[in-house]
């Protein structure tokens, strides 16, 4: 009897020795992407959209066009950019200096003499088990509010926070089943409620897993 | 992982950029480059990707996106967009559409619109993508074995080519193609066309019968009797996947039709033809001159004593006498290369009235196209010197030539040897130059598959390879300006000059092909009957011991797909085995020769001979081995694939050599009429996706005969079991949608296109010989062969009943069951059950206990037993982005598509309507060119599932279990009469005694 409890002392040991023994790393790189909340990594050009999309009011599918087409919102092209920038030159030297980072994309060349381009930092990573489009969450469903108000298509900041008063682009929800779920599954029954059971969201696995 | 989909950099636009290029501005030109760069974007962004499949799953380090500069008008990324083309997967010239995501083509499909195949297409014209991505092509042009450059090449080359050069080719019938050629004769060229699969014996026998030596077009929507010896139109005959729509619409009794034609084969092999034909007759190839002289003289037509042959003489005359009663509406064919044999069937045909109805001169097919005459002349030019260059373009004669070897030493007497290739391939790599070829779907190119209907290829990606359009090369070469044009260009010129006034190159384009022609009109050429007297000599019976039937393979066709581990897993639909060629024959000629299952036997005819390991094949005529052609490529590269390269699958000896042949070379068997069979003591196992070929008496795949349909529709469906409506959780409710399969028996005909095509869109990884021993196939969909005792009883391949025996094909899928064994088993909720009527199957929560697979009685699970990723990052890019690719420890199965099920619903959602019927279709219900699968939503009564449910051959496989399968079959009927077991049934309805 004492020999098993030493074995299993020992496991135990083990058990909680291992991650101190693997080098302390920390919780957060050795999560699954999708649950970085707060993640915000520095940008080659240090954008704000609380400038753009905040002050200016610019819309966000004015940049993101894929975000009613398909399944991802897509980073805006250069060209998009180059639309107002290419008379907008900034006011401060900092601005000054960003805004000609597009300029450079288009004219420094890597080793194959072609363009740069701009190397952005992917912020949002969802497993590549999980299928997300866009277009379903933006411009098909139905959000139906708590007092029963019926929304076309659901708010960007739903998930992606109110982006008019975030600077640099960051991750604002945990993006675990959890939060997909949980809203599938209010929507679902605010749907049949409203008897709109033909636009209500999915709740079987193959909506997202497949 | 799915690679390039999260990445934006990823966007090559798919067309046009190649020849835009050249009229864009400067600055945007660098742009487009960097939209559309070939193989170094490649391997940045497969590098790239593979990157992030390292870190995705673990840590959150970083991921980048460059999006491109400028977005292609029109072009999102993530969407998917659809483009007509031509198919390149044998010479039957189908319409394709290209499903073409973020610049690459993943998934190849029939073109409804296309007159050849409609949305059918079969399983090595979708496989083609695998040759597309397969690293082991040529990435550069050669010059004696040397990499060069383009100019280099065409320097040397244009220096030989002019007059005294001679152009060996496959068949070219495209419009735009034969003006190339005709520059290229003009500069004193000549040009040589041969097919490796010929059927030139229909053009010449029409040449001395009509007077056009020309292929007809066949009708098999408007035959009602169609007789066939030895042509597999079914499975590789010409046309099949269009001969098996048209055919399977006159014997489909969905939807109120209550006609079937009838299928009569006569055949040495067992064909799938013959595995479909309501009435078979096993003859030997030495008496079939002497069945069709006999048949003719039934007919009326005396052109000589026919010989003794095995046919009973009551099945000829009833033969003889269905044939006239169907008058015009009959069809006699064959797959024989003798011409005064195709004379008789012309004669036949013509006798029937059946020119201008099933068959038809007006509009001749111009699929094949090759002259044997031809070729003969070209050896024998050869041999005397006369060539000085000869350009050998898209065809491999040193491998598919019967005397190859011969082909290979005339060769050494030609000064200079030039291949368009896209391949090292036999012939190519005894060129002194090999212009490296794009594959087909990076090029340009037109086609006439028949007269007065022209095609369009048009590249789906951009060129990964330093390769180039063989056209521009010839151009070039011979010193035409249109060499220094983009083909794109060539082409277009010459369409918009020769379209008919109202039509568009763009509608075209758009289309994949020019408006159809309509009927033919205008009166048939008349037949001639003084040329009958010449085939007195063709009823002579001359047998030999043992016979040698060749037939060009189901899966890797004339050889050109022996690279493609889809198709070298697809299982030849007759026998189930894959991974290498057989020696079939029948279960006595087995034992006669002495050989047992997986024998590796030694087949020689005078100078040549090749190894192949034999198995039994039933209902094959005694006496016959038949080998299929395609295998036994020396020069095809290894196959790449997750477990490396085959050595299981490439016969051993030949591997001491150095050479990596998978089954042996059948070419040399051509023509050839006895062969000597000896055994070489060496067994091996074979790579078996079936190994049971009977039903043991149980109603698995359930069938009747026309007759006793007729007198009741549930015929052959009578004696279901009921199922004991006892379950352990309460019943579904499907308040929405309730999705549902069925699967109609009788127009399946068994030709793996669902397969290969699910394989495709799913992403499903191919395993390798030796995993396939081990029974670890992963196919999602697999058809099952059955063989049944002519009399009905149990077939056990040892009676004398057997020796003819019926066959039957049942894909068999995952069946969505209501009360699904494999959810109740599942520890971790893995799988379970949407409230639309799917089994469900979580990967990433799967821990695999394998209880599931088990647990499932239709053996549709299949498990994850290692990581089956390409070896090659160039690979991955055939993968699906919208199916997760599965590791090692998951199970997998059927989804039902779900991928299109969402798209289909997203659609519908999109512009407010409801589901039509036919608006979401599964990758199999999609190809199957006899469009046996249907698809939809059992709810809706609207759509063609819920009626089919109704109909009274509607059946559930081992319904009795009470899994309430939401994939249901359809009773096979056969149009023959009733067998005594079948009217002992129907007698005894109601009663379950016998089963």
């Amino acid at each position: 009897m004492n020999a098993k409890l030493a074995v299993l002392f020992l496991l135990l040991t083990i058990g909680f020795a291992m991650p101190i023994l693997l080098g302390f790393r920390a919780v957060d790189d050795i999560q699954l992407p999708n649950l970085h909340t707060g993640y915000q990594p520095e940008q080659p050009i240090n954008y704000s959209h609380r400038l753009h999309a905040g002050v200016l009011n610019i819309d966000c599918q004015y940049c993101h066009t894929g975000a009613d087409q398909g399944r991802h919102a897509t980073i805006p092209n250069l060209q998009t950019c180059w639309n107002c920038h290419e008379t907008v030159k900034g006011r401060t030297e900092s601005a000054k200096a960003e805004i000609n980072k597009l300029l450079l994309a288009w004219q420094d060349t890597d080793k194959d003499g072609q363009p740069d381009g701009i190397a952005w930092k992917r912020v949002h990573n969802n497993a590549d088990f999980v299928y997300f489009n866009h277009q379903s969450h933006v411009r098909i469903a139905t959000y139906i509010d708590d007092d029963g108000k019926h929304h076309d298509g659901i708010d960007c900041e739903y998930c992606h926070g109110d982006m008019t008063k975030s600077g640099v682009a960051h991750q604002q929800q945990n993006m675990a089943m959890g939060f997909c779920i949980n809203c599938h599954r209010e929507q679902n029954e605010r749907h049949v409620a409203a008897k709109l059971p033909a636009r209500a969201p999915v709740n079987s696995c193959d909506a997202c897993h497949r | 992982m799915e690679i390039g989909t999260n990445n934006d950099a990823f966007k090559n636009s798919p067309r046009e950029i190649d020849a835009e290029l050249a009229d864009l501005p400067a600055d945007l030109k660098a742009e487009m480059k960097e939209v559309s760069r070939g193989r170094r974007d490649f391997m940045k962004v497969t590098g790239m990707a593979a990157m992030g499949a390292v870190i995705a799953g673990c840590t959150a380090e970083e991921r980048h996106v460059k999006p491109l500069l400028e977005k292609p008008e029109g072009i999102t990324p993530g969407v998917v967009y659809h483009y007509a083309s031509t198919c390149q997967g044998c010479s039957a010239n189908c319409g394709t559409l290209m499903k073409v995501r973020d610049g690459r083509p993943i998934k190849l499909e029939g073109n409804a619109q296309n007159e050849v195949n409609g949305t059918g297409l079969c399983a090595a014209g979708q496989a083609q993508l695998w040759t597309l991505y397969n690293p082991d092509r040529l990435h550069n042009p050669t010059k004696g074995g040397e990499t060069v450059e383009w100019n280099d090449l065409d320097a040397a080359a244009s220096k030989v080519v002019g007059s005294g050069t001679v152009l060996l080719t496959g068949t070219i019938n495209g419009p735009c193609a034969n003006d190339v050629i005709n520059k290229f004769k003009a500069k004193g060229g000549k040009h040589v066309a041969y097919d490796a699969i010929s059927n030139y014996s229909i053009a010449a026998a029409h040449g001395k019968t009509h007077n056009t030596v020309e292929i007809p077009s066949y009708h098999f929507d408007k035959a009602t009797v169609v007789v066939s010896f030895d042509a597999d139109f079914l499975g590789t005959w010409i046309n099949p996947v269009g001969f098996a729509r048209d055919w399977a619409t006159q014997r489909d009794l969905r939807d109120g039709r209550n006609t079937m034609s009838r299928l009569i084969c006569l055949e040495a092999r067992m064909s799938l033809t013959g595995a479909n034909a309501d009435e078979r007759h096993r003859i030997k190839d030495s008496e079939r001159g002497a069945v069709l002289m006999d048949l003719a003289k039934r007919l009326g037509g005396n052109f000589g004593e026919p010989g003794k042959h095995s046919v009973p003489a009551e099945a000829m005359a009833a033969l003889a006498k269905e044939l006239q009663n169907a008058g015009r509406r009959a069809l006699v064919i064959s797959g024989s290369r003798d011409v005064h044999e195709q004379m008789i069937c012309n004669w036949i045909n013509n006798k029937l009235g059946a020119y201008g109805t099933t068959v038809d001169l007006r509009r001749p097919s111009r699929q094949k196209l090759g002259n044997d005459d031809d070729l003969a002349q070209l050896l024998k030019d050869m041999e005397g010197g006369k060539v000085k260059t000869l350009i050998v373009w898209g065809v491999n004669p040193v491998y598919d030539l019967p005397n190859g070897a011969k082909f290979k030493e005339l060769m050494g007497k030609v000064e200079n040897t030039i291949a368009i290739s896209s391949h090292a391939d036999e012939t190519a790599s005894e060129c002194g130059m090999i212009a490296a070829e794009d594959d087909p779907l990076e090029m340009w190119n037109d086609f006439e598959p028949v007269r007065g209907y022209f095609s369009l290829a048009q590249p789906g990606i951009r060129r990964l390879w330093n390769t180039r359009n063989g056209f521009t090369s010839l151009l070039k070469w011979i010193g035409d300006k249109d060499g220094n044009a983009d083909y794109r260009k060539v082409l277009k010129k010459f369409w918009e000059g020769n379209l008919p006034p109202g039509v568009s190159w763009s509608a075209v384009v758009e289309a994949g092909a020019s408006p159809a022609p309509g009927d033919p009109t205008g009166a048939h050429p008349s037949f001639n009957n003084s040329v009958m007297g010449d085939i007195k000599g063709a009823g002579k019976v001359d047998s030999a011991d043992l016979e040698v039937v060749t037939y060009e393979s189901y899966n890797l066709r004339d050889g050109r797909h022996a690279t493609n581990g889809w198709l070298q897993e697809m299982a030849d639909p007759m026998s189930r085995i894959s991974w290498t060629n057989i020696a079939f024959m029948s279960p006595a000629t087995m034992e006669a020769q002495g050989v047992g299952e997986g024998d590796i036997v030694e087949l020689s005819v005078e100078g040549a001979s090749c190894k192949v390991p034999a198995n039994r094949q039933p209902g094959m005529a005694d006496g016959v081995v038949a080998v299929s052609l395609g295998y036994g490529r020396t020069k095809a590269g290894p196959i790449v694939h997750g477990r490396g390269v085959e050595e299981d699958a490439v016969d051993p000896d030949l591997l001491e050599e150095g050479v990596h042949a998978i089954g042996g070379n059948a070419y040399p068997f051509i023509g050839a009429k006895s062969v000597s069979l000896s055994a070489t003591g060496r067994t091996i196992r074979l790579a078996k996706i079936s190994t049971h070929d009977s039903q043991e008496d149980r109603p698995i795949l359930k069938q009747t005969s026309l007759e006793q349909w007729k007198k009741n529709p549930k015929s052959g469906n009578e004696h279901e079991i009921p199922p004991v409506d006892v379950t352990l959780w309460p019943r579904w409710e499907y308040k929405g949608h309730k999705w549902g399969m069925v699967v109609d028996l009788n127009s399946c005909i068994g030709c793996n296109a669902c397969q290969v095509a699910c394989s495709i869109e799913n992403n499903v990884p191919v395993v390798g010989k030796e995993e396939v021993w081990y029974r670890r196939e992963m196919h999602w969909i697999r058809i099952d062969t059955y063989y049944e005792d002519n009399d009905g009883s149990k077939y056990d391949g040892k009676k004398t009943e057997d020796v003819n025996p019926e066959v039957g094909f049942q894909p068999m899928m995952c069946q969505h069951c209501e009360n699904a064994p494999c959810e109740t088993v599942c520890p971790v909720i893995a799988t379970s059950h949407s409230d639309e009527g799917l089994n469900v199957q979580a990967y990433n929560r799967c821990i695999g206990t394998r209880y599931c697979a088990n647990n499932c009685p239709y053996k549709v699970r299949r498990f994850n037993w290692f990581r089956y990723e390409h070896h090659n990052l160039t690979m991955n890019l055939v993968l699906n982005p919208d199916i997760v690719v599965r590791s090692r420890g998951v199970m997998e199965k059927c989804s039902m598509c779900a991928q299109r099920i969402y798209d289909g619903k997203r659609e519908a959602a999109l512009h407010d309507t409801k589901i039509e019927d036919g608006s979401i279709t599964p990758a199999c219900a999609q190809t199957c060119p006899t469009d046996a699968i249907t698809f939809g939503d059992q709810n809706d009564p609207e759509h063609r599932v819920a009626k089919l449910l109704k109909d009274p051959r509607n059946y559930a496989v081992i319904a009795e279990i009470n899994t309430r399968p939401a994939v249901t079959y359809l009773t096979k009927v056969r149009n023959r009469p009733a067998k005594e077991s079948e009217l002992k049934l129907a007698a005894n309805e109601g009663g379950h005694g016998d089963h």
